[in-house]
């Protein structure tokens, strides 16, 4: 049985997390045509955001979060996604702002994630 | 069956039975107008530990031997639901804009949210009664279903939800393309809502807008004018978690 990554995470990281998730199933719903591939990754975002949103009522400053290797693809994905929705904006502060907390998380989780593969 | 069919079109739609964030396993689920009950019947078989109950006005368009751990009832949201306070986890409801009054959405919103737990999710999806990108016989009928029907309640989901302390309420707009254009999806909803437009035809005509022949004419024009002008239209998920009281 292979070991499974533990993503140690804030209360603020998981604030992000779930608004992640909720623009990136926003961005599919509305970018995105229905398919059966698009459908599939929309209930991997959406079950991982049912994590997050009971990790983050827990209410604890910091939070141990375990992620099959599905799930750690999924949340791959979400980065992805979510990079190039933000990259898309046009150029403003908050733009800036917003790219540089989620490529500090996305660094953060992807470290871990190369920790244990 | 109508019902049904809608039901596997806005699955493919939507991706989903569901669009709350939901963390199973849910000890108990609600659907409200569940109509034949297939949305209850499909989560019941998906979530076998759970308990799914049904409810609608009409209880003769209910599926014969639904699962042992779903059950259909007949109820009605505008005057009570037949359950004690915070009895489901989740409480769900959609496209009952034609059933529901726009005066009474609130009460509605205030029913869902007293049968929900605290701690428990609400989930509400509608069709904007507004149809994008059309042509001139879309435009026709658009002033008819205007007429017949107030649409305006369905952008107010969300602060209804929260003025009856639904918190972390999200508002997920989902555009969809209407007819052949759009693939099988696009395809099975412009069925589904050519259909809906007959179930109109009689009020239509009884007021006055227009003989049953010219009714069946415009729903032919409006038919065509989708696929030339690649017509869309918007439904909306709306869901959040009932708060501490």
């Amino acid at each position: 049985m292979g070991t499974r990554p533990v993503l140690r995470v804030t209360h603020q990281h998981l604030a992000q997390l779930l608004a992640y998730c909720a623009v990136y199933r926003s961005y599919l719903w509305q970018y995105v045509a229905p398919s059966p591939e698009r459908n599939q990754t929309m209930r991997g975002i959406q079950a991982l955001q049912g994590r997050f949103a009971h990790a983050y009522e827990q209410g604890q400053a910091d939070i141990d979060l375990f992620f099959t290797g599905e799930e750690q693809g999924t949340i791959k994905q979400l980065f992805t996604g979510v990079t190039h929705f933000y990259g898309a904006a046009p150029s403003s502060e908050q733009r800036i702002q917003q790219l540089a907390a989620l490529t500090t998380l996305r660094f953060l989780v992807e470290r871990t994630f190369r920790q244990v593969s | 069956m109508r019902l049904n069919f809608q039901h596997y079109a806005l699955f493919h739609a939507i991706g989903n039975h569901y669009t709350a964030p939901l963390r199973f396993p849910i000890r108990s689920m609600l659907d409200v107008g569940t109509g034949t009950g297939i949305w209850a019947v499909e989560m019941a078989n998906l979530c076998p530990t759970s308990l799914v109950m049904g409810v609608d006005l009409d209880t003769f368009l209910f599926k014969p031997d639904p699962p042992d751990n779903c059950l259909l009832r007949a109820g009605n949201v505008l005057t009570s639901l037949p359950f004690p306070d915070q009895m489901f986890d989740y409480t769900h409801q959609r496209l009952l804009v034609l059933a529901i009054p726009a005066e009474r959405w609130p009460g509605v919103i205030r029913e869902l949210v007293r049968v929900t737990r605290v701690g428990g999710w609400l989930e509400l999806v509608e069709a904007d009664t507004q149809i994008a990108h059309a042509g001139p016989a879309t435009a026709h009928f658009q002033t008819i279903v205007d007429a017949l029907v107030n649409g305006e309640p369905l952008r107010h989901l969300a602060e209804m939800l929260t003025h009856e302390g639904v918190q972390a309420v999200e508002t997920q707009p989902i555009p969809l393309a209407l007819g052949e254009w759009g693939g099988r999806v696009g395809s099975m909803l412009k069925q589904d809502i050519l259909a809906a437009a007959q179930a109109l035809k009689g009020m239509c005509c009884q007021r006055g807008f227009l003989s049953a022949e010219a009714f069946d004419q415009l729903v032919q024009a409006m038919a065509q004018e989708w696929e030339m002008s690649h017509a869309s239209c918007t439904f909306y998920a709306v869901y959040g978690k009932r708060g501490l009281i």
